[in-house]
């Protein structure tokens, strides 16, 4: 943690002059923070404060290996979605559909083994108050909701759904700041009615580019509920980073990697390529 | 698309607030609401009582089931036609935690073959229901006990139980519910463990390939032995009454695992994800009878109700022998039903020899009959289904008494061998290919007399069916008797009178009574002996005083001793062997948590309105917390005794505690808690007694007597490093076929006779090392001046003066093979006796050369002056061979594929070491054929308890290591 914290404090002291002339959401999907979330179906993914635009598909690993409880999860995951943008008075709305088009889980224990492939959930997600704040700030609210009953994995009624606040401040030409705070609930019904579960989490990230087809993006998010409020209170502090390029024709790769370092959550990594094609 | 999205989830969390389904999770009329096992109807004959359903406690109402373990504030229910006992909460029992799970249950005033039925997920410790309150409830026709809780440390993953019983209805409706309120995602099944304890109760799964030969259970390899079955049955082994019957209502099929240890059926395994709930509805059945019959008459007819199933159809059939019906016990005749390769039925004939069941109709009927375990008649039927008459081979009949040197009959135990290759083959059986091959197979190994292939003989003498062939019959009464060989030869249809004499021996002098302080009987779960003839075991073994150690349950056999009318022969302390079950221990350099092994204690006070008859719960405690908690229930004088201290595992349990911890011989063992394996045990888990404060260690174990050489190397290493503790030999008998009573026995040296026994007086002259023990073999010894005062055993240290001599004499019967006479101490065995200078006797059945050797030597020839040490005396064969593969300390691996070699090759496969396997006796020419006949196993020692020697007379000192401080 140490080391990822110094290596972005210097990449932001050692940045280039103040950006000329170069909007806080330039190149957005390219200095994007490193989105790929926890939760199985990843819906706590970050996201900065400028609209992306284009389809996307994302190949998921995850991996969960806890040796003392005897217990091991390996799950392969694709997405598929859109967004796509109407342009604003002060900045632009974004508005995204997608679906998670699989699940391949694998889980064992000291004695049983379980496979599982589920299709679902479809998500929804839109931005709210877009705002431009001065030449190198950019806010937005974004919500994003997975419709029930479109889950195999579940029998019942389940659903995840994100609202974050992102901020996104351009600190030169080749790197972006991300900071969000963002509020998650699950809810299913399983008997006598709906259940929650809820989170808080908060993140910084950076993008950085490191030429014109080629960026980074690190960050670190803590988060806090999912297991509960008390003594487990700190869900995960984690660190994730990713790797990008863009290729002809505005074809971005990214391969993504999230690790928690602390807290309650057992997951060892998050690992995801993403193929986006911005329009 | 979002409007959409969010009206959608609100509207769908606004329907499910309105229109939950009713669960038991929750307390509340919901749960009433649910009609468990919907679609299922039975009748209710008529007659008094017929529609009578009740609930109360086991205070109230007491237990109408044979071998039933509820007490006190168990809950029973009970209709006209089974009863069900729920244990009360708070009692955990084997790897339920919390009660509130089916401890006895079986047709009224029939037997109890069920250990106990409780829910679980899995396997590991957390997968246990654990349940905090039951509830119980009354209405017309129906009572029911609802069990609500939580996983075990699991307390966001709620669990409720309900177990109803109406009118008329031969078995219990249960609905189990989970409810994941965890983050986490769970591999789970959902179902109910059936623990059948592995010599009581068969299982069988009407699949392809199976019936009663269902897979045996890897708990490292559950995979490879799941299935789906539309239903699954199980009988007691020994025909003595209980059958029962899983059916799937909310599902077509149950999945599972079925074996003779336990049967595990509910779901599917499924990821249970945050919020899922599951649910299982399933209907146990029991029914009354020998055979699987009338519970197939049971449990199809459920499922047509439940599935839609086709009408089953009827089979009938006639066993006979010249024509004449030939059945009433399963020991005559057993039938089993297929359909192609498909078990669906079996059945005991009647005394007429015929059968009637029922069974799902198919166009490939097979049947298989066998009679006294080997399959005597098979054929195939197609589609017709009355199978007729099948002859099979006519029985012999022996009549069998056993008489002492002056024609009193006696009780001994006779042992049958076949004489000829085509007896070995023809008389060879099993009940269905499980608990092990039996030639000739005269009944259930674990079941009454006659058992596998031996039978008790009381003086009254016993008559006894078996394949007609040739025999050669052996009997025994214990090592203070010779044994007795005589043969038999019976023709189909043939019957004799056998007569064998046998005449004690003054193996044993008088003052030391012979004792087993480690038996089972019906009360522990892996033991379907009943007692009257546990008892008679032990008159016919010639042990004078037993501990009874049952499994987790404390017992007394004082019905069975008054029944046989042998108290004055045997005197029985009550005891109790914990069992822990729940691996939890963290042993360095292991994976894998471990169980701490098994630990006797005794005398432990009977109280039949306690759970358990008073033992206390014993999983997740060190020794040292069990000692805590059975010290003041066993008083100052009580013994507790580590058990089989090196014991590998047996279904992933160490039983073992030093081999659970992984104890290295080779290393000192600290004298305080450094936070290694071997510190451990002088650690005092709760600053009273440590964990190396047991009294008795068991170094030869009748049920695994290979191990002999592990468990005495871990019990020199205490003494090495001062832990000066017994050495005892006991059987851990489990029937009669298992582990032979009297073969393996401990000598206490009391002064007195069986007549004047007093239990404290005996614990405490084998605390205070008072004793000889080993496998029949007597060694005496005394210490001191050749011309003056001698002393015998007993840990108080013997301070020698120069000329001081050990004195040794050697005793065994004839049949008992001794070659050599070793003096141990810690820097190792020397033999002083071997060859010619023992006697031999000149006929193993005879009564001549009882004393095998007696010598004088001087101390300082045995024991190296320069240090205190420990001296024990030795007499056998040399020990078995056993190498040490993998260079922990403790040898592990025979030459199990006999080329004289003990390597990689010798190892089983997918093991690292091992096994250790006693060879079996080829031929008459190996000293210890005589012995096998009546032994299981059996090796050939006895020893002396250490005798602490002091030279200077300042405190006797541990040697340390290998006689290295």
């Amino acid at each position: 943690v140490r080391a990822l914290v110094a290596a972005a404090v210097v990449l932001a002291s050692t940045a280039t002059a103040r950006a000329q002339a170069v909007a806080p959401c330039d190149d957005a999907a390219l200095l994007a923070p490193a989105d790929v979330g926890i939760r199985d179906t990843g819906f706590d993914a970050p996201a900065p404060a400028c609209a992306r635009r284009g389809v996307y598909v994302t190949g998921r690993g995850h991996a969960l290996v806890d040796t003392a409880d005897f217990y091991g999860t390996l799950a392969a995951s694709s997405w598929i979605g859109a967004r796509w943008v109407l342009p604003g008075s002060n900045s632009d709305h974004e508005f995204e559909l997608g679906a998670r088009v699989v699940d391949l889980r694998f889980t064992q224990t000291a004695v049983i083994t379980v496979t599982e492939t589920t299709i679902g959930p479809i998500y929804a997600g839109v931005s709210l108050f877009p705002t431009r704040i001065g030449d190198d700030h950019a806010y937005r609210l974004r919500l994003r909701a997975e419709l029930d009953y479109t889950n195999t994995a579940y029998d019942g009624l389940a659903a995840g759904a994100l609202a974050e606040n992102a901020f996104t401040t351009r600190i030169s030409s080749t790197l972006a700041w991300h900071n969000r705070l963002a509020l998650l609930a699950f809810r299913t019904s399983p008997v006598d009615g709906p259940q929650f579960r809820t989170a808080a989490a908060a993140s910084t990230d950076l993008g950085q580019s490191l030429s014109r087809n080629w960026s980074l993006a690190y960050g670190l998010e803590a988060q806090t509920g999912w297991y509960g409020y008390g003594a487990t209170a700190l869900d995960h502090l984690l660190a994730r980073a990713a790797a990008r390029v863009r290729l002809a024709g505005r074809h971005d790769l990214a391969l993504t990697i999230a690790i928690p370092l602390a807290g309650e959550e057992r997951t060892n990594a998050v690992v995801a390529l993403g193929w986006l094609i911005e329009r | 698309l979002l409007a959409l999205s969010l009206t959608a989830a609100a509207a769908s969390t606004v329907a499910a607030g309105c229109a939950h389904e009713p669960s038991c999770l929750e307390d509340g009329a919901r749960c009433e609401e649910i009609d468990i096992c919907e679609g299922v109807l039975f009748s209710c004959g008529s007659g008094d009582g017929a529609a009578a359903v009740e609930i109360g406690t086991v205070a109230e109402l007491g237990v109408d089931l044979d071998g039933a373990e509820g007490a006190g504030a168990d809950v029973v229910m009970r209709n006209a036609l089974v009863t069900v006992v729920i244990d009360q909460l708070g009692e955990p029992r084997d790897l339920a935690p919390s009660g509130g799970t089916i401890i006895d249950f079986g047709p009224r005033g029939g037997a109890d073959n069920v250990v106990q039925i409780y829910q679980l997920t899995g396997i590991l410790p957390d997968d246990a229901f654990e349940y905090t309150r039951c509830d119980t409830r009354a209405a017309a026709g129906r009572v029911s006990v609802t069990c609500r809780g939580h996983l075990d440390d699991r307390p966001r993953v709620d669990v409720a139980t309900v177990y109803e019983l109406r009118a008329c209805e031969p078995g219990v409706r249960v609905r189990t519910e989970l409810l994941n309120r965890s983050p986490d995602a769970h591999a789970w099944f959902v179902g109910d463990a059936a623990h059948w304890g592995d010599r009581n109760v068969a299982p069988f799964a009407p699949v392809a390939g199976q019936g009663f030969d269902t897979p045996e259970l890897e708990l490292g390899e559950l995979q490879d032995s799941w299935g789906a079955y539309p239903y699954v049955l199980a009988r007691g082994v020994n025909g003595d009454g209980a059958q029962y019957g899983f059916v799937p209502c909310d599902r077509r099929e149950l999945e599972g695992v079925n074996d003779t240890q336990v049967s595990a059926l509910g779901t599917p395994r499924q990821l249970v994800r945050d919020g899922e709930r599951v649910v299982l509805e399933r209907f146990i059945a029991t029914r009354r009878g020998a055979g699987l019959a009338a519970i197939v008459a049971t449990v199809l007819p459920l499922r047509a109700q439940l599935h839609g199933d086709p009408p089953a159809v009827a089979i009938t059939g006639r066993v006979t022998v010249g024509g004449a019906g030939f059945g009433g016990d399963q020991r005559r005749a057993m039938v089993v039903v297929s359909d192609g390769d498909r078990p669906i039925a079996e059945a005991v004939p009647g005394a007429d020899g015929s059968f009637a069941l029922i069974a799902p109709p198919g166009a490939d009927l097979r049947y298989e009959v066998r009679s006294f375990g080997r399959v005597a008649a098979s054929g195939s039927a197609g589609a017709v289904t009355d199978l007729g008459d099948i002859e099979v081979p006519a029985p012999g009949t022996s009549t069998i008494s056993v008489v002492d040197d002056t024609g009193t009959p006696i009780y001994a135990t006779v042992h049958l061998h076949p004489v000829d290759d085509g007896t070995a083959v023809g008389a060879a059986g099993s009940f269905y290919d499980r608990f092990g091959e039996c030639t000739p197979w005269l009944g259930p190994p674990g079941g009454p007399s006659p058992a596998c292939n031996r039978v008790l003989v009381t003086p009254q003498g016993v008559t006894i069916e078996l394949p007609a062939g040739s025999y050669l019959a052996y009997a025994t009464a214990g090592p203070d008797w010779t044994m007795a060989e005589t043969e038999i030869g019976l023709p189909e249809g043939g019957s004799d009178n056998v007569e064998l004499a046998l005449a004690r021996l003054d193996v044993a002098p008088p003052g030391w009574l012979s004792a087993d302080l480690h038996v089972h009987g019906r009360a522990s779960f892996d033991s379907s002996i009943p007692d009257l003839d546990r008892v008679l075991s032990f008159a016919a073994a010639g042990i004078n005083v037993v501990a009874a150690t049952d499994h987790d349950q404390v017992a007394t056999y004082e019905a069975a001793i008054a029944a046989a009318m042998i108290g004055d022969r045997v005197a029985v302390m009550p005891g109790v062997e914990l069992t822990p079950l729940i691996p939890w221990l963290d042993v360095q350099g292991e994976d894998i948590p471990r169980v701490v092994g098994h630990f006797n204690f005794w005398p432990m006070p009977y109280d039949a309105s306690l759970p358990r008859g008073g033992a206390p719960w014993d999983e997740k405690l060190e020794p040292g917390e069990l000692f805590d908690i059975v010290g003041p229930l066993i008083g100052e004088d009580g013994v507790r005794m580590l058990n089989h201290p090196m014991s590998d595992t047996i279904f992933g349990r160490h039983q073992g505690y030093l081999k659970a911890i992984a104890l290295d011989p080779r290393a000192p063992i600290p004298p305080t808690d450094d936070g290694t394996n071997q510190g451990m045990l002088a650690r005092s888990p709760r600053g009273g007694a440590r964990n190396v404060d047991f009294d008795v260690v068991e170094v030869y174990n009748g049920a695994s007597g290979g191990e002999l050489v592990i468990h005495r190397l871990a019990w020199h290493a205490l003494l090495d490093n001062g832990y000066v503790r017994t050495g005892a030999s006991n059987s851990d008998s489990h029937s009669l076929s298992d582990a032979e009573i009297g073969m393996s026995r401990s000598l206490v040296h009391t002064g007195g006779t069986l007549a004047d026994f007093d239990a404290a007086a005996f614990n405490r002259a084998l605390k205070a090392g008072d004793v000889v023990a080993g496998s029949g073999i007597v060694v005496l010894v005394t210490v001191g001046s050749p011309v003056g005062e001698r002393r015998g055993l007993g840990f108080d240290p013997f301070i020698p003066e120069p000329g001081d001599t050990v004195d040794i004499e050697v005793r065994a019967p004839p049949w008992i093979p001794v070659t050599e006479v070793r003096a141990v101490t810690s820097r190792g065995a020397v033999v002083i006796a071997s060859g010619d200078d023992l006697v031999q006797p000149p006929d193993p059945y005879g009564t001549a050369g009882v004393v095998r050797w007696t010598g004088r030597l001087r101390v300082t020839d045995l024991v190296s002056p320069s240090v205190d040490d420990w001296l024990i005396i030795e007499a056998g064969i040399p020990l078995l061979d056993i190498a040490d593969l993998d260079d922990d300390g403790v040898p592990d691996t025979t030459d199990n594929n006999g080329d004289g070699i003990i390597d990689d090759a010798d190892v089983e496969e997918d093991e690292d070491t091992g096994p250790i396997a006693v060879p079996a006796p080829a031929d008459a020419g190996d000293p210890r054929w005589t012995m096998s006949r009546v032994m299981t196993d059996p090796w050939p020692i006895g020893w002396t308890n250490p005798i602490l020697v002091d030279w200077a007379g300042n405190g006797w000192g541990a040697p340390g290591v290998g006689g290295v401080r």
